[in-house]
């Protein structure tokens, strides 16, 4: 069982650790961060990006064969690169498993934004929105750009925004919905990839000769057990 | 007897969906000659249904957009929402959703193939409870043709002898698929609450019949089936009605109204080629619309004339009115028992294979409920192909998001209440006489206001819906919507039915319980219009099987002359 921690007790923590920091004689450089990281961070600031000028594959388009980028991909080589940093924060590579950058996932959610449909173009906004405030936010806090901070760095303002979403009104309330669609679709571009049904445990989309067999047996178990724990019959 | 480019026909059949696609083969099986007009292109699901293509293969994961409402695979062709140049509109502060499609088979290559028929008592609501109308028959007057229906259809399930679901005749079903282990535990929660569950009657094969095969479990059927084995009218119905020699379909036909004579006898109907944009003119000695209930009722209002200014058909006033939905509301939830579950192969039939029925008929005769009539729930649960669309990864990063995700996989449950709602007398049809299609056709207004009835049938589902998921120990996701905020919008169930209703009497309805109308005996309506209520039972089975008693009618009478 996982217990994500709040950003409450996340924020207590950090300011527990640099007090403990100035206590142990921790580098400064640490404890500045830590002081300005509690700090105001940077506002928000809504960007207007140029609409999306190309059109959609429309009512009747080939579904055997699909045309799987309709449209062209629009974001810049650094928007790229701060994505593939903030797709492997998400997901980073775990024994076996790959990060999600090494998935192609950056690719899926250029292609994603850069759609001309209501829905992606309002999700362009937040999230070319939300790329201009973590770097604004890094440089704020360290200095330097996003990709260029250290992890613990990077981690420092994530922590901010990855965890139940602030009140309205204060100021990481749109940073977190930011980083709450960015999550959404890294995760969605990874996990509907060969790489995540793999992980998922997918096991569907083959012919099955004959009846379908239902259940198997470690799944009637699992089944069973619950049905006890909960007092059910069928 | 007519003729176009070299085909004689003796009945011109208007669209090529669940109605038309009956209305056709049971014609041309009884030796009747059929033109079908079908304003929408070919179709064929043959070659055209991208059976095992993955969301991966597709544009934005085969996410769900403005052109393809319902995901980029599924079967709809210029069509979902919106028909492209084809606009309808609302009055005043209505909503309302309007699902079509412009394609052979219409709505039947992608709608759910849920088949359940009416009970007994759902042709005499009216009797029962005072609210809407009776049905001009009786159900053993249909059980017969409801057998043949689903024989010829398809459909698999089982006769668990309850009062929601009549038998099907012995030998006429196919066996269900089992149940899955999601759908195993809210069967044991339902149980606990001393509500039933049965398996979902579907118009899928488990069995092949005719040239059709069985369903391989894989493949969601909304795409449409290469196999045949979901049924839709381009791999069943119209090849088969194709085969007797004596149908010719003409696509991209767009009918905009009905010829009447002065003796007030149908002559044939107007159309738009779509290719050339021309009228043309083409006479019938008898018309049958099946174009769906809103675009037939479309056609009568707009074949007025000086002597028929409210429209063809339409000296009872009733065309256009008693528009009904299904009500529809869900209830979500996460459930702890579900998760990082052992996996397996959960396709099955890419749909429910229980659900829920409706239990409360004798708690409504004591009188204990404050609504009349009743719904089911149908069931979203299992280890669905993954697409964008992912649980469990509502906060956090790294491995602990991973952990999650992989845990509630498979582990969040959906009952979708679908419903029966009233007429009423704020939901119908008119003539928008501001607005045209672009053929030059006005279009459909919609009114629409759901009443008390429908709201607290849906607060009593949202209810349930929670007990049963908390009974499993899961959580609702949003156990704080109100009635208000959880009914679908009028339309959105795509159950749309009752604009030409039947009766027996010509004043108070449309048509006759053959489909036929009072006011020109050579036009027939076999689509959804013809609905008297809309009991909670999906409409499509009852639609077609009453398309196949009133086809088979209306080929005796032809044979007698009596049309
Ligand atoms: C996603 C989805 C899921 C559904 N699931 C279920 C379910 O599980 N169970 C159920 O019972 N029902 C379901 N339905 C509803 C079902 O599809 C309809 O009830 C059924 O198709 C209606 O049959 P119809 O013949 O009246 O209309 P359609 O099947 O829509 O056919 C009408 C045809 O007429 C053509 N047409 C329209 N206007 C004209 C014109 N002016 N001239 C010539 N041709 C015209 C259309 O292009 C169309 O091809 C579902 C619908 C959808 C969209
Ligand atoms: S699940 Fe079965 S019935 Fe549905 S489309 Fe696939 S093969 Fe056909």
């Amino acid at each position: 069982m996982e217990t994500p921690l709040s950003a409450a007790t996340r924020r207590q923590i950090i300011q527990r650790l640099s007090l403990l920091a100035a206590a142990s004689g921790l580098p400064w450089s640490t404890q500045a961060e830590q002081a300005i990281a509690a700090s105001a961070p940077v506002a928000w600031s809504t960007l207007d990006p140029k609409p999306i000028q190309a059109v959609g594959y429309g009512t009747d388009p080939n579904l055997v064969q699909p045309v799987a980028e309709p449209w062209p991909r629009t974001l810049n080589d650094a928007q790229l690169k701060l994505l593939d940093v903030l797709a492997d924060i998400l997901l980073p590579a775990d024994g076996e498993t790959p990060a999600a950058s090494q998935v192609g996932v950056s690719t899926v959610v250029d292609h994603w934004v850069s759609a001309p449909y209501p829905l992606q173009q309002q999700h362009r906004s937040v999230v070319l929105a939300g790329f201009d405030w973590l770097q604004r936010e890094a440089e704020r806090r360290f200095n330097v750009a996003f990709v260029q901070a250290t992890a613990p760095q990077q981690l420092g303002i994530i922590d901010d925004i990855a965890f139940e979403l602030p009140p309205a009104g204060t100021p990481f309330h749109q940073p977190a919905q930011f980083f709450a669609l960015l999550r959404r679709l890294v995760t969605g571009a990874y996990y509907s990839s060969p790489q995540g049904l793999k992980e998922l445990g997918y096991q569907g989309n083959v012919p099955i000769a004959g009846d379908y067999p239902g259940p198997t047996q470690a799944a009637m178990q699992h089944l069973n057990k619950q049905l006890d724990r909960l007092g059910l019959h069928l | 007897m007519p003729t176009y480019q070299g085909f004689d026909y003796d009945v011109i059949v208007v669209g090529s969906g669940a109605g038309g696609g009956m209305a056709a083969y049971t014609l041309t099986a009884a030796g009747q000659r059929v033109l079908m007009l079908e304003a929408g292109r070919n179709y064929d699901p043959v070659a055209e249904t991208p059976m095992f293509n993955t969301n991966y293969e597709a544009p934005l994961r085969g996410a769900s957009t403005f052109d393809k409402n319902f995901g980029f695979y599924d079967a709809t062709v210029d069509g979902g929402w919106q028909v492209p140049g084809e606009p309808y509109t609302t009055a005043g502060n209505t909503e309302f959703l309007w699902w079509r499609a412009r394609m052979l088979g219409g709505r039947t290559n992608h709608w759910g193939r849920y088949s359940l028929r009416f009970s007994p008592h759902d042709f005499k609501a009216y009797s029962r409870d005072g609210h809407g109308a009776d049905w001009p028959m009786e159900y053993e007057d249909v059980a017969p043709w409801y057998d043949k229906a689903e024989a010829l259809i398809g459909v698999c399930g089982n006769n668990p002898g309850l009062e929601d679901i009549p038998d099907s005749g012995p030998g006429v079903l196919q066996p269900p698929p089992p149940p899955r282990v999601p759908e195993l535990l809210i069967a044991a929660a339902a149980n606990k609450l001393g509500i039933p569950t049965a398996p979902m009657r579907r118009a899928v094969l488990t069995r092949p019949l005719d040239d059709r095969q069985a369903c391989f479990y894989a493949t969601p059927c909304g795409r449409g089936c290469s196999i045949g084995a979901a049924f839709q009218t381009t791999t069943s119905l119209l090849p088969m009605a194709l085969a007797t020699g004596r149908m010719k379909i003409v696509t991209d036909a767009m009918v905009r109204e009905v010829h009447v004579d002065s003796n007030g006898r149908a002559t044939g109907v107007g159309l738009v080629e779509r290719q050339t944009r021309q009228p043309l003119t083409l006479d019938a000695p008898v018309v049958v619309l099946a174009a769906s209930a809103c675009e037939s009722a479309r056609i009568l209002l707009n074949s007025r004339t000086e002597q028929f200014p409210n429209g063809v058909a339409n000296s009872s006033g009733q065309v256009g009115r008693n528009l009904m939905d299904s009500t529809g509301a869900d209830v979500t939830g996460h459930v702890p028992a579900l998760e990082g579950r052992p996996r397996y192969n959960e396709d099955g039939h890419t749909s429910n294979h229980i659900f829920i029925p409706w239990w409360g008929y004798e708690a409504q005769a004591k009188g204990e409920l404050d609504f009349p009539r009743g719904y089911h729930f149908e069931l979203g649960t299992g280890f669905a192909p993954p697409s964008m669309g992912v649980r469990g990864a509502e906060l956090g990063y790294g491995r602990a998001l991973r952990q999650r995700i992989y845990r509630h996989y498979g582990a969040g449950v959906r009952l979708a209440l679908r419903g029966e709602m009233l007429p009423n007398d704020q939901c119908f049809i008119e003539i928008d006489e501001q607005v045209c299609d672009q053929w030059g056709i006005p279009v459909v207004k919609f009114h629409w206001r759901w009443s008390e009835h429908e709201l607290k049938q849906v607060a009593h589902g949202l209810r349930i819906g929670a007990q049963i998921i908390e009974t499993m120990g899961g959580v609702v996701r949003n156990p704080q919507q109100t009635p208000e905020e959880a009914i679908k919008k009028g339309g959105e169930i795509i159950h749309e039915v009752g604009t030409t209703r039947m009766g027996s009497d010509a004043k108070t309805s449309v048509t006759n319980q053959w489909g036929q109308s009072w006011d020109v005996p050579n036009l027939f309506i076999m689509d959804g219009g013809v609905f008297a209520s809309n009991p909670h039972k999906n409409c499509t089975l009852t639609l077609m099987t009453l398309a196949m008693r009133n086809a088979d009618w209306l080929a005796r009478a032809m044979r007698q002359g009596q049309v």
